[in-house]
């Protein structure tokens, strides 16, 4: 988690580009720090957006990045039907 | 037993995976492939076998990390325990047997009581709490396990046994 946060103080935007299919719990809450790092570079004024690409027939993925972006204050949160 | 009767025995109760040993999660991971078509010839729709996929992984990775029967495999420390998939009431049924000692005992019925107590929307909360939180003390993982598996299962139940002098926490989930 350190190294996303040193290599945010480097970049002028980013984006967090992300299509998945499962995951557990326990990367569940590495997705969540993740998130949580970003929206922090975010509070700090820099540009990022984070893309949750989802399947259209996967209503357990979208469900779960609906939940994310919940916590998701700073960070431009896309949900991407692909 | 003999072994006819432990074919029987699994037919009998529908059993189309069952999976008893030391678990790692290299062991996980080489199970899981087949694991997953199987749940898909059986869950029905996909949303069912994704869930279903889901709670055995959570309740494969509760033995690796939380039996208290331990070996090990590989260099990698197992968790010895039991985890089946069985047809029963018209839904998929996950069931996870591992060995605890008397700690673990107590603080499984605390915490699985109070999930027990919880709507949908309470578990929600309670799962996000956690994320933010982190893992209460003691846990190996995330502390989300049991929160995930309540709200993505249509029932859960849990019980212990115990014989000579063993305790064993058996979980089961279905979809």
């Amino acid at each position: 988690m350190k190294e996303i946060g040193d290599a945010l103080s480097r970049v002028e935007s980013f984006v967090l580009e992300l299509e998945l299919y499962y995951f557990n719990s326990s990367s569940a809450k590495l997705l969540f720090d993740i998130f949580d790092a970003v929206d922090e570079a975010a509070a700090d004024g820099l540009d990022v957006q984070i893309k949750w690409n989802y399947r259209s027939d996967d209503d357990s993925m979208q469900e779960a990045g609906e939940d994310f972006m919940e916590d998701v204050e700073n960070a431009t949160f896309i949900m991407q039907e692909i | 037993m003999k072994t006819d009767e432990l074919h029987n025995l699994l037919l009998k109760r529908k059993t189309f995976f069952c999976y008893s040993g030391p678990l790692t999660e290299k062991i996980l991971t080489a199970i899981s492939v087949a694991v997953r078509l199987e749940i898909g010839e059986n869950a029905g729709d996909e949303r069912t076998e994704k869930k279903v996929f889901g709670n055995f992984v959570e309740q494969a990775q509760n033995i690796i990390r939380y039996s208290s029967e331990k070996t090990t495999q590989d260099d990698q420390t197992s968790g010895v325990g039991t985890v089946a998939l069985s047809m029963s009431d018209n839904s998929v049924l996950v069931e996870a047997v591992n060995a605890v000692d008397e700690n673990q005992k107590d603080t499984l019925t605390r915490n699985l009581e109070a999930l027990r107590k919880m709507d949908s929307a309470e578990l929600k909360s309670a799962y996000r709490s956690r994320l933010k939180d982190g893992p209460p003390e003691g846990s190996k993982g995330a502390g989300l396990g049991f929160i995930d598996i309540a709200r993505k299962s249509t029932k859960w139940d849990f019980e212990f046994v115990e014989e000579q002098g063993k305790i064993l926490f058996i979980f089961k989930v279905w979809n």
